[in-house]
């Protein structure tokens, strides 16, 4: 096999061979074991290259990139029709089963929020599990990564997540009623222009407080196995 | 700071999803990928392009520089050592990023024995999908120079794979 071989299956390989010069090769390939074999060789090593590098998330552009281009305009803008981070919600748990959810702002009024009708987010919950690193993609382009499971005292069960969209970082935990999820705290977290989203970081101490005080308070026992975990989502959570 | 203008930030808004993926193929680590695509999206905007540049192939050409500042200055993959995972508690999710994950740095210890010049040829145009023209621009050389650099890394490839594929 000549260099000048390899060099032809390799355009040949990437469309960049005119037709005379593909109909010349084709005819050697029906011919030559030996170049036929090679080609089948590049074919192979070319699929597996590929394959390796377009796994889901390969183009996963992390927020804080984003956020770097986005026009100073628009950099506040993250969530349409919801209120602007700096709200850290927190609902006791004593009103989690109830039909009617309050919200608390800190100024301490009650706030309605449309977040309880998360539908895509609360499709995730439902049915992917926790992991530790990477994100999954909904279908409006937000990322939500689930990172634990915990029955509450309410005799629920309940998720903790991250949620990425357009450079801004969300944490809550969303409880599981009947038959439906219900964010009982979110809170916004300010990834920095120079942080990752990997290693967030809380816009406020108070702001993380109240969701790792909902855990802390509300879970229990310990956070559930990844077995446990996906047992209970293949029985619907029931 | 940034002198790129509105039609230049939005076509760059929009590579940045190849980029990402052709900083993974590079690096062959999402941490790295990540770090890389930043360095990128950083350079150009306190550099700026001309006026007259292809924002992407401007883009993945700041991208391919910074890759190689990077591996002149430090070693990568001792910087962020491979993830180690125990099967018993790990979600589902977590085992199939894990899998993945050791199918691209199965893929990446192949690709790290070519040259860094192969490699950038290989990644634009079999992974990235590029023409040769596209990679002879971004890369800064003759067309026929990207056709002889593809043809050796896919040669050494068919060498060196089993290898790899083996250990």
């Amino acid at each position: 096999m000549t260099d000048q071989d390899h060099e032809l299956l390799s355009q040949y390989l990437d469309g960049e061979l005119g037709a005379p010069q593909v109909r010349q090769l084709e005819q050697r390939l029906a011919t030559e074991p030996a170049l036929q074999a090679q080609l089948v060789n590049l074919r192979a090593i070319d699929s597996t290259v590929k394959a390796a590098f377009n796994v889901p998330g390969a183009d996963t552009v992390p927020p804080q990139v984003t956020r770097m281009l986005q026009k100073p305009a628009n950099n506040v803008v993250a969530f349409p029709q919801r209120r602007k981070a700096a709200w850290g919600f927190a609902v006791a748990a004593s009103l989690m089963a109830a039909s009617g959810v309050l919200f608390f702002e800190e100024s301490g009024q009650p706030a309605a929020d449309n977040r309880l009708a998360d539908t895509q987010l609360f499709e995730e919950l439902e049915r992917a599990p926790s992991r530790g690193e990477g994100w999954n993609l909904l279908g409006d382009g937000r990322q939500v990564r689930p990172i634990l499971s915990f029955h509450s005292k309410s005799d629920g069960w309940c998720r903790e997540y991250m949620l990425a969209e357009q450079g801004e970082l969300w944490r809550g935990v969303a409880c599981r009623g009947e038959n439906r999820w219900i964010n009982t705290v979110i809170s916004s977290q300010d990834i920095g222009a120079a942080g990752s989203a990997d290693q967030y970081r809380p816009a406020s101490a108070a702001d993380t407080d109240q969701v790792q005080s909902f855990v802390r308070t509300q879970a229990d026992g310990i956070a559930l196995s990844a077995n446990e975990e996906a047992e209970l989502i293949n029985k619907g959570w029931k | 700071m940034s002198s790129l203008s509105d039609l230049q930030r939005e076509a760059l808004m929009a590579e940045l999803g190849g980029l990402r993926k052709f900083c993974l193929s590079l690096t062959g680590k999402a941490a790295d990928a990540d770090d890389l695509l930043q360095t990128t999206v950083e350079r150009v905007l306190v550099k700026g392009m001309p006026a007259d540049a292809h924002p992407a192939k401007w883009a993945y050409r700041v991208c391919k520089n910074a890759w190689i500042d990077e591996l002149r200055s430090r070693d990568v993959r001792q910087k962020y050592p491979q993830l180690v995972v125990d099967g018993s508690e790990v979600a589902p999710s977590a085992e199939q990023t894990a899998s993945e994950e050791r199918e691209i740095t199965a893929v990446s210890a192949a690709l790290d024995k070519l040259s860094t010049e192969q490699r950038l040829a290989l990644t634009l145009v079999a992974i990235e999908g590029k023409t040769y023209a596209e990679a002879a621009e971004i890369l800064e050389v003759p067309v026929g120079t990207i056709m002889s650099r593809i043809a050796r890394a896919r040669k050494h490839l068919v060498e060196i794979y089993g290898t790899v594929d083996k250990s």
